[in-house]
């Protein structure tokens, strides 16, 4: 199993192997420069010439690995191997192919891949400045393999056809902006020609494959940067949205009190409910132009610009959910809305799955009243079942280091207070069925504590969902971050998500009331003796929280959906701190 | 109103010693990069969440050290135990933790025999293992990739490194572990160490 990345393939080579590729190639090719000067003595000078090139550009390719170059120095060896090729495609067809092989187009493959790991050396990120030169670089790309191996040809025909096909439609939307769901079938598609050339072709190409790769990487880049513009503009929209639809909140909060303000908060309403649906492409957009990023990524603007709109459009249910209450307009928690995605007619593979093509978007916006969680007579289940026999065992239990036994004594004690509902959400987990699918269960929760599935067979209900968010993407052998929670966002809820961040930032977020998907790792949880850290989500469903002191959290409540299902677990801060820590450090908030 | 008294003043009375307890051990920076590795782009939409991250290894490109990594899903639950699968994701990254690359494996899922060695081992031990081995991995790398020869002192670090790699990565792992990174098994054998060997 010779598993390169393909990327970086040549400076992970050993080096008697590069070095062994090279001399292969460099032998070749001045053979080949003697033979054009007996086959057709007028073109010896410019045979001579480009194979002088070529190895003068190998040698300073191979200078910039052993040494770091400036990307601006790699950048020229690029240039200056374009020039060479467009030599070398000048020469009469005697002086420059033998027998169906190329040895000079063989030194340019040659001096891309080491141009490649220069660049790479110099700077990873580097490589998407580099000038999108798809074209030739597939052309004589193939020229090299078809000359040597039929299957190989068919293979790589294969797989840039995928990428040609990808790069005209992103062309076209680059000529002539299309919308996210376009792109997003685009982003699919992109991710299936990377598939198929890690699963078909990489491991026969190796070496002569990275200017494949580089084809689909670059185009992916494109794609990725198109993506990221288009969510940007749909962020955009939504920023102004929100600003214009909070001034007329501002406005209608202080019309005198008899004032009859029905009717702006219809159309209020109406927008805001607009705004879910440009909410929603902003954020999935988002998701899948990091989802296309190679590398070099240390923040995500886009998404913490996302939290802070979710954060306001919070806001602004919340003020229109009090003016109405104020104005007899109805109201209150269960008044507040937000969508239910409507399955359309056709599929979306999931990525790196299946061979079929992607279909557009699936998900529509259904408006429908979401009824949330009741705000009064939350109730928790108990921390430990069976009460302390006695006083003094009580009193033992509150200065003793045992943190479970510490925290029930205290909560029957009447010294503490429960944050969130974990007793009214624990009746919603099941035990999952599938042994990757934590996070579609999560998800699953959510969508039944807020009304917008039916209590039904739970575990029907998870094959749909994991089924669903296999289509679109988010789900292939378990969820993968960037998708936590995608099924909600595409269902009109709002969702916020934290990365790498401390558990205090966690803390908040459940202080706040609402229900937290939580990626931890689950030994700690489970004390589960593995030397391998176990990946795992949770839905956090409430804090039990000290009444006196600093008001310290004592711990969470969690519905755990792995067997034994833990409905409305109680886990001490400590436990939980060590699984919190343990992987990831993410978060998703439904707001 | 007497228990709420007395359990107050107990709460007090104990809440200053606890602090202690929360706090923990800073993780090594080769530590925290591979705790956070899949949820950092691109990995984070490529390697789901509940795959598990193998050990780090290292490795040179054009000079500067790298570390690579495999990522593995698994079936049964926390009642039955764990089997795990054979390699399903591969990431490439600095040790600033910065993802190079990062992608999964063709293939379907292929379980691995079950490592045994642990299950009476306190999961305490088996982290504090972990962060001493992400430790003496650190120590190895530099020293690999200086390019210099470590010398006895080095030839020590790396013999504890083996050692410690042994006693905690799977053996099923073997051949995977040994792929993503020749170069570097390769020095380690040079050096007196041994490259992770197939359960017999």
């Amino acid at each position: 199993m010779t598993r390169l990345f393909v990327l970086v393939v040549l400076s992970l080579l050993s080096a008697e192997n590069a070095a062994a590729a090279a001399d292969g190639a460099v032998v070749s090719a001045r053979a080949q420069a003697a033979r054009a000067c007996g086959a057709v003595p007028e073109s010896c000078a410019e045979a001579e010439a480009v194979l002088d090139g070529y190895l003068e550009l190998l040698k300073k390719a191979n200078a910039c690995v052993r040494k770091p170059c400036s990307v601006e120095t790699v950048s020229t060896i690029y240039d200056r191997d374009w020039e060479l090729d467009k030599r070398e495609h000048a020469l009469p067809a005697a002086a420059r192919a033998h027998a169906g092989d190329r040895p000079f187009l063989r030194l340019s493959l040659l001096v891309l891949g080491r141009g490649a790991a220069a660049m790479a050396a110099a700077d990873p990120a580097a490589r998407t400045k580099r000038k999108w030169r798809a074209d030739p670089e597939m052309s004589r790309t193939l020229g090299a393999l078809c000359g040597r191996d039929a299957e190989y040809c068919s293979l790589a025909n294969s797989v840039l056809s995928r990428a040609r096909g990808v790069r005209a439609a992103a062309q076209r939307c680059e000529a002539d902006p299309c919308g996210l769901a376009e792109l997003d079938r685009q982003a699919a598609d992109m991710e299936h020609a990377v598939g198929d050339y890690y699963f078909k072709l990489e491991d026969r190409v190796a070496f002569d494959g990275e200017p494949i790769f580089a084809i689909l990487s670059e185009t992916r880049t494109h794609l990725s940067e198109m993506i990221a513009r288009a969510a940007e503009l749909k962020l955009g929209e939504l920023e102004q949205g929100e600003a214009a639809a909070s001034a007329r909140m501002d406005a209608l909060e202080k019309t005198p009190a008899g004032s009859d303000v029905s009717a702006a908060m219809a159309a209020l309403e109406a927008d805001r409910s607009a705004l879910l649906e440009v909410y929603g492409d902003a954020a999935v957009g988002a998701d899948r132009a990091i989802s296309l990023v190679e590398a070099d990524f240390t923040a995500d603007p886009q998404r913490e610009r996302l939290n802070a709109a979710v954060a306001r459009l919070a806001s602004l249910r919340a003020r229109m959910s009090a003016l109405r209450i104020a104005r007899g307009l109805g109201g209150g928690a269960a008044d507040e809305s937000g969508g239910v995605a409507i399955p359309e007619a056709g599929a979306r593979p999931a990525v790196y799955t299946g061979a079929y093509r992607p279909a557009g978007r699936t998900v529509a916006m259904d408006r429908r009243k979401v009824p949330l969680a009741p705000s009064g007579a939350l109730s928790a289940p108990d921390i430990l079942p069976d009460a302390p026999a006695s006083l003094l065992e009580r009193a033992k239990n509150i200065a003793g280091s045992d943190t479970m036994k510490r925290a029930d004594a205290l909560r029957r004690s009447g010294l503490t207070r429960t944050l969130g509902d974990p007793g009214g959400r624990a009746a919603f987990v099941h035990a999952q069925a599938g042994p990757m699918a934590c996070a579609i269960v999560v998800q699953q929760q959510i969508l039944l504590a807020l009304g917008l599935l039916p209590k039904d067979d739970p575990v029907a209900q998870e094959n749909a969902l994991a089924e669903e968010a296999a289509r679109r993407g988010f789900f292939d052998e378990g969820t993968p971050d960037a998708y936590n929670g995608e099924l909600l966002i595409e269902r009109g809820l709002l969702v916020s998500k934290q990365s790498g961040v401390g558990l205090e930032v966690l803390d908040a977020a459940v202080r706040r009331g609402g229900m937290v998907i939580a990626n931890v790792d689950a030994r700690p949880l489970w004390d589960q003796r593995s030397n391998a850290p176990v990946g795992h989500t949770v839905l956090v469903t409430g804090a039990e929280i000290e009444r006196f002191g600093e008001g310290k959290t004592l711990g969470y409540y969690i519905n755990d959906s792995a067997p034994p299902v833990g409905a409305g677990r109680f886990v001490p801060v400590e436990t939980f701190r060590a699984a919190w820590n343990g992987l990831y450090r993410t978060f998703a908030e439904v707001r | 109103m007497k228990i709420r008294a007395l359990g107050l003043l107990l709460a007090a009375l104990c809440a200053c010693g606890r602090k202690a307890a929360e706090s923990e051990a800073k993780p090594s920076a080769l530590e925290s990069a591979v705790r956070m590795l899949a949820a950092a782009p691109p990995c984070s939409s490529r390697i789901p969440q509940e795959w598990s991250p193998s050990r780090p290894v290292p490795t040179l490109a054009g000079g500067s050290l790298r570390y690579r990594i495999f990522f593995f899903g698994r079936e049964g639950d926390p009642t039955k135990g764990f089997t795990f699968h054979a390699p399903q994701g591969e990431a490439a990254f600095t040790p600033a933790g910065r993802v190079l690359d990062c992608r999964r494996l063709a293939g379907p899922p292929r379980t691995i025999a079950r490592d045994a060695r642990f299950d009476s081992t306190p999961l305490a031990d088996i982290l504090a293992r972990s962060s001493e081995l992400y430790s003496r991995t650190e120590a190895v790398a530099a020293l690999f990739a200086s390019g210099r020869d470590p010398g006895g002192e080095g030839r020590a670090k790396i013999a504890a490194f083996c050692r410690d790699f042994a006693g905690l990565a799977d053996p099923s792992h073997a051949a995977a572990y040994r792929a993503l990174a020749p170069d570097f098994w390769s020095w380690v054998e040079k050096n007196g160490g041994s490259a992770p060997a197939p359960a017999k």
